[in-house]
């Protein structure tokens, strides 16, 4: 069955984005992550413009985090304060990352600007996670756990404007939380992404927060930040397809709750490896698109204005 | 007339055409008995771009009126839609990525061009004709804007290499179309054509021209013209103009819809 979908002005399958949904949603499920950053180059991959394929994906995400942040807020496992702090930036990110994508657009290289922004944090996340994973996989086989300290203190902690986080049980300067939302911002402007890929870790190794609260605080941070890149790009690209979003999202929710019951059969270390030979496949899926001889060097589009 | 008449009835009996058909043939026929040169119909004058939209087809018919014998002439259909600036981009290898370098953004190029014909282009009519009402991909006449100034000073070779990609690119995309051969006469007078629109069909005005070309000439009255409309029509319709008219209070619905599913969805599974 084909549906047109209004803003990207073109006719999809509809079961195909019901698997897609499924699918990533299964992922993030299992995972624990978002999806966005599965989701965005797999409709890129599909056939939907980049442009609409991030606004769209950045609108699914605000709904897969509320309902993921919910199971959280019951536990009492979000740090609002913490969240608020790394909102402001986010915002202010998201700003800058919207601006950024539309003069790039303006200028004929937003595609270059989405597979460029993949290829740098996918492959290097991927890499980092392969290589954790890996190392987490031997050392188990081999039956020696070190023990790591509760956080460390480095440089950045000495930084001005120092907040209390009492649910986090950390004094730290608010510039940090501050300057990791805003980076997280602007790639969730360009990329389509929640950003929890980028903000879970941060949050652990730069922040130093109890990782109780991690998964929780961060997801609670996505909904904000990624409400807010929506408006955005409803108001500069127009690109938001809402009922794009609404079909995926149907798969996801479905996808995700099967997935969270999978995630306790299959053990970390090894989920944790899959996920990131995934990340690794998106990132050279869209590396490869970057210097593939084009099978055609020119490209048409409607002039703007 | 009475040829024409008995084909589209026995066609109407085998059921290759439906009954719509037989009465737009009908009435087609009887004016262009009355020494019309050239009476044609269109299946259907909107096309509505609904959710379930994915390309539609219309059918052209047409009668001729009085002909000598073997002094037929030809026929050729162009359907052209509404003109819009086109912005042609050119990648090239920059350090081992392909970069848009160059862009040339042309002028009144229309959204959709289909050309039909009962032969060659150039076995019916003369350059010049072709030349005057555009007909034939070849014909379309495209400016290029000022600020492609660049390119055009250039090298014209370069500019027609822009010229050529659009065209090749709007053919590959189903818009631009140019069949020889495709109009099909089934008696000495009737004739009937396809016309295809895909899916990502350009909304707005369109333009059916109709011509009986004879002897390098349009017959004098042998040129018509009615129009097409393309629009989105139901829920679609709504959604792209809410999101093009109002953006601000769209954006606000669109994350509104979003936390709202995200709950339903947390409260549905939490109680399974």
């Amino acid at each position: 069955m084909q549906i047109y979908l209004p803003i990207a002005e073109l006719s999809v399958n509809v079961f195909l984005l019901l698997g897609l949904g499924g699918a990533v949603g299964l992922l993030s499920g299992m995972f624990g992550v978002g999806g966005g950053f599965l989701m965005t180059p797999l409709l890129i991959f599909s056939g939907i413009p980049p442009i609409v394929a991030v606004a769209t994906e950045a609108n699914q995400i605000v709904a897969s985090s509320v309902s993921g942040v919910l199971a959280h807020w019951r536990r009492d496992a979000v740090d609002v304060k913490m969240g608020l702090v790394l909102v402001f930036g986010g915002s202010i990110g998201a700003g800058v990352g919207v601006t950024l994508f539309r003069y790039l657009r303006d200028l004929g290289h937003v595609d270059l600007l989405i597979s460029g922004a993949y290829v740098l944090f996918l492959g290097t996340i991927g890499s980092l996670m392969l290589a954790e994973s890996l190392k987490a996989v031997i050392r188990r086989r081999r039956g020696t756990v070190k023990r790591r300290k509760l956080h460390q203190h480095m440089w950045v902690h000495g930084l001005p404007f120092k907040m209390r986080f009492r649910k986090s049980k950390l004094y730290i300067s608010a510039i940090l939380p501050m300057g990791i939302g805003f980076l997280v911002g602007v790639l969730a402007a360009i990329m389509g992404v929640g950003g929890g890929f980028i903000m879970v870790p941060a949050m652990i190794y730069l922040l130093g927060m109890p990782t109780g609260v991690v998964v929780g605080t961060s997801l609670f941070q996505i909904i904000f930040v990624t409400a807010i890149v929506t408006m955005l790009h409803a108001v500069n690209t127009q690109a938001v397809d809402v009922m794009l979003a609404l079909i995926l999202l149907s798969g996801a929710v479905v996808g995700a709750q099967v997935g969270a019951k999978l995630s306790g059969k299959i053990r970390g270390e090894e989920l944790r490896t899959l996920l990131a030979l995934m990340v690794i496949g998106v990132c050279a899926r869209m590396a490869y698109g970057l210097v593939a001889t084009p099978e055609d060097p020119f490209s048409v589009v409607p002039a703007l204005g | 007339m009475q040829t024409s008449r008995s084909w589209i009835f026995s066609a109407a009996r085998r059921g290759t055409v439906g009954l719509s058909t037989v009465l737009i043939f009908l009435s087609i026929a009887e004016r262009a008995g009355a020494a019309e040169p050239l009476v044609t119909d269109i299946s259907e004058r909107l096309i509505s771009i609904s959710s379930d939209f994915t390309g539609t087809e219309l059918l052209l018919f047409g009668a001729l009126g009085e002909v000598a014998e073997g002094e037929r002439g030809d026929v050729v259909v162009v359907v052209r839609g509404p003109t819009q600036r086109m912005m042609v981009r050119k990648k090239k290898r920059r350090a081992g990525i392909w970069v848009n370098t160059q862009a040339v953004t042309f002028e009144d190029v229309p959204g959709f061009y289909a050309i039909s014909a009962s032969g060659r282009l150039e076995d019916i009519a003369p350059l010049s004709l072709l030349a005057r009402h555009q007909i034939g991909l070849d014909h379309l006449r495209f400016k290029p804007t000022p600020d492609s100034r660049t390119v055009v000073l250039a090298s014209p070779e370069r500019l027609q290499g822009y010229r050529e990609a659009m065209v090749r690119t709007l053919k590959r995309e189903g818009l631009f179309s140019e069949e020889v051969d495709s109009i099909r006469f089934m008696s000495d007078t009737l004739f009937r054509t396809r016309i295809a629109f895909p899916a990502k069909v350009p909304v707005g005005n369109y333009r059916a021209e109709v011509y009986l070309i004879r002897n390098g000439q349009v017959v004098p009255g042998g040129a018509q013209s009615s129009p097409i409309f393309v629009d989105k029509v139901g829920i679609g319709r709504a959604i792209f103009n809410f999101a093009h008219r109002q953006p601000e209070i769209y954006g606000v619905v669109a994350v509104l819809l979003a936390l709202f599913a995200g709950w339903v969805a947390a409260t549905v599974f939490r109680k399974l």
